[in-house]
């Protein structure tokens, strides 16, 4: 390996094998394209983006049992960085290297499919199996029909942790519900999140 | 018959509020070929059902 430094007046660019890596000039340190910094294990440090970042949705209706809170079976992906989102198990795994804060958000609407029926709906987030945040709507004696939810939360994850989401709904005639896609173009029922830049 | 009416027909004394979050009963779908299934049993005093008795 070559290392070379190539100075001007204004600015000194570092070579390795005769290719730029970065330069150094009055206003700073401007990375090569492609080139990046990192740590020890690889983890790269700058350029740095919000990614892993992933957004899905799902093509037709789910039906959620009386009671029961329901994964939600995203089956569609709008975006999908780094390939962390899987349909088949309809969650989404943090990658090698990229463990950190990351912000995931959900939005589902449940349709208790009878006027004033629906008692309470919740919108969970769950990590790794368990739930850990959740969105909680009670209408008391004034029951719905709809109900729309929505949930964010910024969760420090590990490799290998999954997220997943999950709606539950109570009816007064004890027969459940569904998830509504939302004309099957993910308009009423999505699933997203990216890692923050920390 | 669902899971949730199959056991309100077992034991008619549980209200709703045993199946709410902070209840003695939680009930769950993972979306895979178990289906819904009992995840959670504590009730005080009615004893888990078995699965023959929801079968």
């Amino acid at each position: 390996m070559t290392i070379t430094l190539k100075p001007t007046a204004s600015e000194t660019t570092i070579q390795n094998n005769g290719s730029d890596v970065f330069t150094v000039d009055s206003t700073g340190i401007a990375m090569a394209s492609g080139k990046t910094i990192q740590n020890a294990s690889g983890d790269v440090l700058l350029p740095v983006t919000n990614t892993p970042a992933f957004g899905v949705f799902f093509t037709a209706d789910q039906n959620i049992s009386e009671a029961v809170a329901t994964k939600i079976a995203f089956d569609t992906e709008e975006f999908d960085t780094d390939n962390a989102f899987d349909t088949s198990t309809n969650r989404f795994t943090v990658p090698a290297g990229k463990a950190g804060l990351y912000s995931i958000s959900g939005l589902a609407r449940t349709d208790s499919e009878g006027n004033s029926n629906a008692l309470l709906a919740i919108i969970y987030i769950y990590k790794n199996g368990v739930s850990v945040k959740r969105l909680y709507q009670s209408y008391g004696n004034n029951y719905q029909r709809s109900i729309g939810m929505s949930i964010t939360s910024v969760l420090d994850l590990a490799v290998g942790d999954y997220i997943e989401l999950y709606a539950y709904l109570n009816t007064i005639d004890n027969t459940g519900g569904k998830v509504d896609a939302g004309n099957s173009s993910g308009l009423d029922t999505t699933f997203c999140g990216h890692r923050l830049i920390t | 018959m669902t899971l949730y009416q199959k056991i309100i027909t077992l034991y008619p004394e549980l209200t709703n509020e045993a199946f709410l979050p902070e209840g003695t009963i939680a009930l769950q779908n993972d979306n895979d070929d178990r289906g819904d299934y009992i995840k959670e049993w504590n009730h005080p005093t009615l004893a888990k059902p078995t699965d023959e008795e929801l079968a």
